[in-house]
C-alpha cells in the first residue's frame, strides 16, 4: 500500500481533508526496510517521527547490564513511533528495531516541529492524532496496572514484554507491568 | 458562564497561562458548570466517558472498583481535573471518581470541543499540546516508578501498593492519599 492510499484509508487519519492528506504526504518519506533495521537507540537524538504503513516495528528498553534491551512493546500499521522524545524535546526514550519487513514513513523532526507547534486547522487535526496515540499509550498501561493492582497478591513483578491489550491472548492478560515509549 | 477570567486563573494557572485572553473566554464560554451533591458518583468506574472536568470546588474521591474488590486511589481537589483522555480519546472511565463534598465542576464535553476546534483551532492546538505534553509528563513519571518497582516485591503488599500509587500519579494526581 502506498502512503496516499494508506493516509486515506486508516482510521486514525479519518478526521484529515484531503487537503490535510496530501499535506501530510508531501512532508514523509516512504521507505521499506529490512529485517531488524534499527530506526534509532534508546539515548539518541530524536531526528523524525515514523508511521508504520505495513509490518512491526519492537520498541526495547534498556534494563540494566544484566538483562539488556527488553522488548516492551511490538507496533503495527497505523501507529506512530519515536513521538515522545520529539515532543518532549529530550533524548530518545526506548530502541525501535523492524521486525520482518517493514515499510514505514518518515516525517523529519523539522517539518514535525513545524506542523506540531503551529496552530492551524491542519495542525489541529494533527495534533488530535498525536493526542490520541498518547491517549491509547495511557488506556493501555491504565489496563496492565489495574490488571494488576487486582490480581496481585504480594506475588512478585512479572516482566514479560507488554504487547498491547488488543493483542494478547487470554493466557497472557496479567501481570505484564513493563511498558513501552517510542 | 459566569466565571471570571481572574478565578479561572488562580484555580487553572496552568491553562490560563497558556491562552490569550480572547481564547481564555472563548474556554470559558465553553466550559458548563455542573454541580454534584456529596455522595454522588461524578463517573462510575469502566463506564463509557467523553467528557473533560476541572475541579471547580470540593473534593473527590477516586477508586478501583471490580466485582468485589475496591481500591481507593486518593483524593481530587479544585485545580485538578478528571477526564482529561476520554475528552480526544473517548472510552472506559479509569476510575470511580465520588463527590466526598458538594463540588462544582466545569464541564467540557467532547462535542463542545470539536465545535471549538472549528472556531478556536488555536485554543484547541493549545489544548491538545498541552495535553500531549501531559500524558507524556505522566507516562515518564509511572515510568520511573516502574523502574523502582523490583526494589518493593520483598515488602508484603508492596506491589499492590506500588501499581495503586502509580495509577494514581497517571491519572495526575498528588501522592498525598495515594
Amino acid at each position: 500500500m502506498n502512503l496516499s492510499e494508506f493516509l486515506h484509508t486508516a482510521p486514525e487519519f479519518s478526521g484529515m481533508s484531503v487537503g490535510d492528506i496530501a499535506s501530510l504526504e508531501k512532508a514523509m518519506m516512504v521507505r521499506d526496510y529490512p529485517d531488524g533495521h534499527v530506526f534509532f537507540s534508546e539515548g539518541g537524538s530524536p531526528d523524525a517521527l515514523y508511521l508504520i504503513i505495513d509490518g512491526e516495528v519492537a520498541v526495547s528498553h534498556l534494563k540494566g547490564e544484566e538483562r539488556g534491551y527488553v522488548v516492551i512493546k511490538r507496533m503495527h500499521a497505523g501507529e506512530f513511533f519515536g513521538l515522545m522524545a520529539l515532543i518532549d524535546h529530550t533524548r530518545r526514550h526506548a530502541s525501535c528495531k523492524a521486525v520482518g519487513k517493514v515499510r514505514v514513513a518518515s516525517l523529519p523532526s523539522t517539518a514535525f516541529a513545524l506542523l506540531y507547534e503551529s496552530n492551524s486547522r491542519l495542525s489541529n487535526r494533527f495534533q488530535l492524532i498525536i493526542a490520541r496515540q498518547l491517549a491509547r499509550d495511557f488506556r493501555s498501561l491504565v489496563t496492565v496496572l489495574r490488571q494488576n493492582i487486582f490480581a496481585l497478591d504480594d506475588e512478585p513483578i512479572n516482566t514479560m514484554a507488554y504487547q498491547g491489550p488488543e493483542r494478547r491472548s487470554g493466557s497472557d492478560r496479567r501481570a505484564h507491568v513493563d511498558r513501552r515509549k517510542g | 458562564m459566569v466565571i471570571s477570567r481572574d478565578d479561572f486563573s488562580s484555580c487553572f494557572p496552568d491553562i490560563a497561562g497558556n491562552t490569550d485572553d480572547g481564547e481564555l473566554d472563548a474556554l470559558l464560554n465553553a466550559l458548563a458548570l455542573r454541580r454534584l451533591p456529596a455522595g454522588e458518583n461524578l463517573l462510575n468506574d469502566g463506564d463509557l466517558t467523553s467528557s473533560l472536568y476541572l475541579v471547580w470546588t470540593g473534593m473527590l474521591v477516586a477508586y478501583l472498583e471490580d466485582e468485589n474488590v475496591s481500591v481507593e486511589l486518593g483524593k481530587i481537589h479544585p485545580g485538578q481535573s478528571v477526564g482529561e483522555i476520554s475528552l480526544f480519546q473517548p472510552g472506559p472511565a479509569t476510575a470511580t471518581v465520588k463527590a466526598l463534598t458538594d463540588c462544582s465542576l466545569l464541564m467540557l464535553p467532547k462535542e463542545i470541543f470539536t465545535a471549538l476546534a472549528r472556531e478556536h483551532p488555536a485554543l484547541t492546538s493549545k489544548l491538545l499540546r498541552m495535553h500531549a505534553k501531559m500524558i507524556i509528563d505522566r507516562l515518564n513519571a509511572a515510568d520511573e516508578l516502574l523502574l523502582g518497582a523490583e526494589a518493593m516485591q520483598a515488602r508484603p503488599g508492596g506491589m499492590k501498593k506500588l501499581f495503586a500509587r502509580i495509577y494514581y500519579k497517571l491519572l495526575g494526581y498528588e501522592e498525598d492519599a495515594a
